[in-house]
């Protein structure tokens, strides 16, 4: 049995030092009870913020209108990476029907990988968002909702809706340290073909990380970047 | 070249030795993702039937991806021990499997025989084995490999430790690395995984963990695992790395896609010779994993497995010190959940090893795959008994950096313990003369990163 | 990721008791964020490129400092140096020692700043003099490479004794005292020509009856720098704890001391210790002082005590290098700015602390209001802005919070500060750009300027110098204390 109790403060200040979990002492060569736990629980958070919904009260809050993709279950989502991509034919004719066309920004949200992310960080993220944009000067579109939707579905809605700027907030893949960390992916006139360095990124955030509020300011300093300059990804300079 | 036979009153008609091969892959839902897969158990066992026929000079005839298309299988090819081929074209992947697990076959006459097969035949042979046959025709093979020091001798599992940070903290990486070292591990290599991207970024942390290195007189070496052109770069303005990194793919499509190809890794490979800091022969530390080539679409249709093999056939062209899979890093849409990953760990051991790599696996998984922390422990368990040469080291097994799960420093000092396995030897005698082993166990001030404060360096 | 490094031309003044030094440095910002995550930037190196020679400071008598003579000084070295004005991006110029007490001193050190560049500033103080010379002594530093043990800079220079102490890299206190060399200045045969005022009751309390135009012996000079030392390095070692050594504090001393592991000296008489031995007192009084005598008492004392004492990088110009590479911060690089028109100099901050319960309740408002009435009853409102708010405390600011922040700040500044045309808020948090935008809209063009910054920690809580943007929205920041002992 290893104990750690000789030089208290300089351990405290290792573990300090880092997210990491060390300093955590062991029974043989096994981890002590309640570090092996915590790490236990971490996962089953993550896990679940994967494989669980966001709760009905969210959609009554904020009312976006809820599109599906193909992916019916958490598996086949998980499977099938192309169809995260695509909406169904009612989710694409609805988006037709009642949001509005051209837009200088529209704003997509999708749970993604996480629905814990959407969940914690919209209610601060979005409002930012939107002084953000209204302190530069621009105008945005109908906000809607992607069930289990990916990155690239940016590029069917682009085709669809024909943007200027598509900001698209969704849940990443939960880790340990965060189970609701979100990224926002933001790209001029998204179109299906659209290619990976093309989009621009903020990722990680949640509240350890990436403040929501000034991730929310910054999305509208990245838009107005876009719109200036009519370019996105690696050639945008910010 | 047979494509079609019948079983048991069904008959199962390929167009393809491609096909067949893929078809006979065990199930991976990579495959399915690219819809190369079989249909259904049977259709796969069925094409492992016709696979198990197939004589090594068909499949050298019937090249997946020809070498005029990609200078991977160009490489494959030029690199190919003619002679011990000729011995054995005539031999079917049945033959070639018997052979291989027959106990007069010794690992050094597998290591022989491996020069002359082509990383298909490997990628065929395996689609025939159980994970039993992985295992115990891999645990024959020894491949010693020497940097600073050496590993891979028998009795040996090594640990890479890897210290990252989120934010590229050096004093967050020195204080993980310290947990590391007080758990025995970090033999295999100290390598972190930088989230800053820049040469700048990547000497201060090759200087640091060299600093270290000196300080303690560690018999290890050390490893930034940045875009080899960073590495590069950093190495150019003096940073003291003794092994060079780079991601590999299995064709040189995927490989454009990770910003490399052979002329590239050529040119890296004269540099860490000329400028590197390891006093040792080996040089380079590659990373792999399946999926990796359909994730860029540069797959040719070809399965998972069979490109797996062909990163390790363009691995061992370099001769490198440590090739690792990272087997569960890439997510359920190529492995979905434990079982695949431990049929792919396996698999990518078992095929490195005929290579002549001196291979590692992270045993490892995301959370929005099928598995926990328990199916780790097995799949490390079948590994380590496998004679695995390394496993990854992270503190608790949660990389707070990569954001996915692999084995702790205590898991590796565990199956050290359980399955009678040292560090390896100049490490294991420089625990011994700190104090943190005695007579090959930890001793009691193992586990505790402030002996790296205490006292300022030996000797 | 492209690398993204700029360098920035800063330099330092140093205004001591007995010299002075200028020295002109580059400061490299990189970008040390990731692609995918808000820009952040950091200053990763600071160089020291060119030092100048050391000056005797110039003084028209005991107690004016000779500015003209100071300015010409600086020109030439600018000369030296190969800069100009428009090269210098940012400095700091720093009065220490019994300099700062002079008559003209405040009116010397801020003309000076100006003459020396455009966001060059003026500092002073006990506290920061200490601190700026332990970071440039290479204290700070050590202390990183030596975890968890106190590192102590005393910086010795014509007047005072200034001492840091570091721990893993933080300073984590200070404490001055009057001990210096030129406390008493002798001829070389031994004739007192001048005495500090300020050093006389010590010296009366331990029985030195010495005065202007006496003859003392090599042996009484010892004695009194062998008790100036003990004094010094018992108060600061806590081991021995003399009554008199309350006549040589300065400011109000530190409670308590931590426990030292590594002593460093710098400062004139630290450069002096390099090299002590046995002397005459012609070569002791070689500079017309008794440094020499205190640097050998101090040496003496040290090896005798067995303490644990390592040689700094820099010795006499450990001040100004600090003073030159040190004092420069940057904010945070997701910032909100409206109209600004830099650099804006001397702008005192008043700081609005926040626990996390009173954002739930109603005391926020209350909060607000009193440090704005605080704020009014201190500061010229001949100025604008009058002051900058700083707000900390706040562990995470939700929209929710952020939105209240907004209404109270809208309506303190319209209640308080109707007349108010520019707007300075600083924040601990990363918060700035989000409370700019929401704040804007509320205002809706009723002020001209708008300046939200972050990630910057004021401790001091004093003054402010915000320097003109980088390109990167960098913007450089200087927190400093202007404290003069002396208001003339």
């Amino acid at each position: 049995m290893i104990e750690l109790t000789d030089n208290k403060l300089a351990l405290e200040q290792l573990i300090q030092s880092t997210p990491a979990r060390i300093g955590v002492g062991c029974s043989g060569t096994r981890p002590k009870t309640e570090i092996m736990l915590k790490l236990r629980m971490d996962h089953a958070m993550a896990v679940d913020s994967v494989y669980g919904d966001i709760p009905k009260a969210f959609f009554e809050e904020f009312h976006f209108p809820i599109v599906q993709t193909p992916c019916q279950s958490k598996e086949m989502y998980l499977k099938r990476p192309d169809l995260g991509r695509k909406l169904t034919s009612e989710g694409e004719s609805f988006i037709r029907e009642h949001c509005k066309k051209k837009p200088q920004v529209q704003i997509v949200i999708s749970n993604g990988l996480s629905s814990k992310a959407i969940e914690s960080n919209i209610r601060d993220v979005y409002p930012a968002l939107l002084d953000s944009l209204e302190s530069y000067g621009l105008s945005s579109g109908t906000t809607f909702y992607v069930q289990n939707g990916r990155v690239a579905c940016m590029d069917v809605i682009g085709e669809i809706l024909e943007p200027d700027v598509l900001v698209m907030l969704i849940g990443e893949r939960p880790g340990l340290v965060s189970a609701d960390s979100m990224s926002a992916y933001m790209c001029y006139k998204p179109r299906i073909g659209t290619i990976e360095s093309n989009r621009n990124v903020i990722s990680n955030i949640h509240r350890g990380g990436t403040q929501p509020i000034e991730a929310g300011a910054q999305i509208g300093a990245v838009l107005r970047a876009m719109l200036d300059q009519k370019t996105s990804g690696t050639r945008l300079v910010i | 070249m047979n494509k079609k036979i019948s079983i048991l009153g069904k008959t199962y008609q390929f167009n393809s030795l491609k096909e067949i091969m893929a078809k006979a892959n065990e199930e991976k839902s990579g495959d399915q993702l690219a819809k190369i897969a079989a249909n259904d158990v049977s259709e796969r066992i069925a094409a492992k039937y016709l696979l198990s026929e197939t004589r090594l000079c068909d499949m050298r005839e019937n090249p997946l991806l020809s070498p005029e298309e990609d200078e991977v299988t160009k490489l494959i090819e030029s690199d190919l021990d003619e002679s011990e081929y000729n011995k054995i074209k005539n031999w079917t992947l049945s033959e070639l499997r018997e052979y291989l697990l027959s106990r007069e076959v010794d690992g050094e006459t597998m290591l022989k025989v491996g020069r002359g097969l082509t990383s298909e035949m490997i990628a065929g042979v395996t689609k025939l084995m159980t994970n039993l046959d992985l295992i115990q025709a891999a645990s024959k093979i020894r491949v010693i490999t020497t940097c600073n020091a050496s590993m891979g001798q028998n009795g040996v599992l090594a640990g890479r430790a890897q210290p990252n940070h989120p934010s590229d903290s050096l004093q967050g990486i020195r204080a993980s690395l310290y947990e590391a070292l007080s758990y025995g591990i970090g033999d295999a290599v100290i390598g972190i995984n930088p989230v800053i991207d820049t040469s700048s970024s990547v000497k201060e942390i090759l200087l640091m963990t060299k600093e270290v290195m000196n300080t303690w007189n560690i018999p290890t070496q050390n490893c930034v695992l940045a875009h080899v052109t960073t590495q590069m770069k950093a190495i150019q303005q003096g940073a003291p790395a003794d092994l060079i990194f780079q991601s590999l793919a299995g064709t040189e499509k995927a490989n454009d896609a990770f910003g490399i190809n052979i002329e590239l890794l050529d040119e890296a490979n004269e540099l860490i010779y000329k400028e590197g800091t390891a006093t040792g022969p080996n040089r380079w530390y590659f990373e792999t994993g399946q999926g990796s080539e359909l994730s860029s679409e540069s797959h040719h249709d070809i399965d998972q497995v069979t490109l797996e093999a062909r990163c390790y056939g363009l691995a061992r062209h370099y001769k490198p010190f440590m090739v690792n899979t990272v087997v569960g890093f890439i997510g359920p849409e190529y492995l979905y959940d434990s079982k695949q990953v431990t049929r792919a760990g396996l698999e990518d051991h078992f095929m490195a090893k005929l290579h002549g790599l001196p291979m590692g696996v992270d045993v490892c998984y995301t959370n929005h795959m099928k598995a926990d922390q328990n199916d780790m422990d097995n799949l490390a368990v079948l590994l380590a008994s496998a004679g695995v040469n390394f496993l990854i080291g992270v503190p608790m097994a949660d990389d707070c950096m990569l954001n996915y799960q692999s084995t702790s420093y205590h898991d590796i000092a565990t199956l050290r313990e359980l399955l009678h396995l040292s560090p390896a030897p100049a490490f294991e005698r420089w625990l011994e003369d700190i104090g943190l082993m005695e007579n090959g166990k930890l001793t009691k001030r193992a586990g505790d990163p402030t002996f790296f404060l205490s006292q300022r360096g030996v000797h | 990721m492209h690398e993204t490094n700029e360098w920035i031309t800063s330099l330092g003044i140093d205004l001591g008791t007995s010299t002075t030094k200028f020295i002109v440095s580059r400061l490299q910002i990189s970008k040390v964020s990731s692609a995918f995550s808000l820009p952040s930037y950091k200053i990763t190196k600071r160089l020291c490129t060119y030092k100048s020679q050391i000056y005797s400071t110039p003084l028209i008598d005991d107690e004016t400092i000779d500015y003209t003579n100071i300015a010409k000084i600086l020109e030439r070295e600018y000369e030296e140096a190969g800069i100009t004005l428009d090269d210098v991006h940012t400095g700091a110029v720093i009065i220490t020692g019994e300099t700062a007490n002079k008559k003209n001193a405040r009116i010397a050190v801020n003309q000076l700043a100006e003459r020396a560049g455009d966001f060059v500033v003026a500092t002073a103080g006990a506290e920061l003099e200490s601190l700026l010379a332990g970071k440039g002594s290479g204290a700070q530093d050590f202390s990183i490479q030596t975890p968890n043990q106190v590192v102590a800079n005393i910086d010795i220079g014509g007047g005072t004794a200034n001492t840091a102490f570091f721990l893993n890299g933080e300073c984590i206190g200070t404490a001055t005292l009057r001990i210096g060399g030129r406390l008493i200045r002798l001829n070389p045969a031994g004739f007192v020509k001048g005495m500090a005022d300020s050093f006389k009751p010590w010296l009366e309390e331990n029985g030195f009856l010495v005065k202007k135009g006496d003859q003392i012996s090599f042996e009484r000079i010892k004695q009194i720098t062998d008790e100036m030392a003990k004094n010094l390095i018992g108060y600061l070692a806590q081991s021995s704890n003399d009554e008199h050594t309350q006549l040589l504090y300065i400011d109000p001393m530190p409670q308590s001391l931590p426990t030292v592991h590594t002593w460093m000296f710098s400062g004139g008489v630290g450069e002096l210790m390099k090299n002590s031995e046995r002397m005459t007192l012609e070569e002791g009084t070689r500079y017309g002082d008794i440094g020499p005598f205190l640097a050998t008492s101090l040496n003496q004392l040290m090896k005798r005590s067995s303490f644990n004492v390592l040689s700094p990088k820099q010795t006499v110009r450990a001040t100004v290098i600090g003073a030159g590479t040190q004092t420069t911060e940057i904010s945070g690089s997701t910032v909100f700015i409206q109209n600004g028109n830099f650099p804006i100099r001397n702008v005192p901050v008043e700081k609005v602390h926040i626990q996390n319960e009173e954002l739930q309740s109603d005391q926020l408002d209350h909060i607000f209001s009193e440090t704005i009435k605080k704020g009014l009853s201190l500061h010229s409102m001949g100025l604008d802005p009058a002051f900058a708010l700083y707000l900390s405390g706040i562990d995470y600011c939700s929209y929710e919070k952020l939105k209240k922040i907004v209404n109270i700040l809208e309506n303190i500044y319209s209640q308080y500060l109707p007349n108010q045309k520019n707007i300075v808020i600083i924040c601990q948090n990363d918060m700035a750009k989000a409370l700019g935008h929401a704040l804007s809209i509320r205002l809706n063009g009723k002020v001209n300027c708008l300046i939200c910054i972050d990630q910057i920690n004021i401790q001091h809580g004093d003054y402010i110098d915000i320097g003109q943007p980088l390109p990167s929205s960098i913007i450089p920041i200087i927190v400093k204390t202007l404290v003069f002992t002396s208001d003339a």
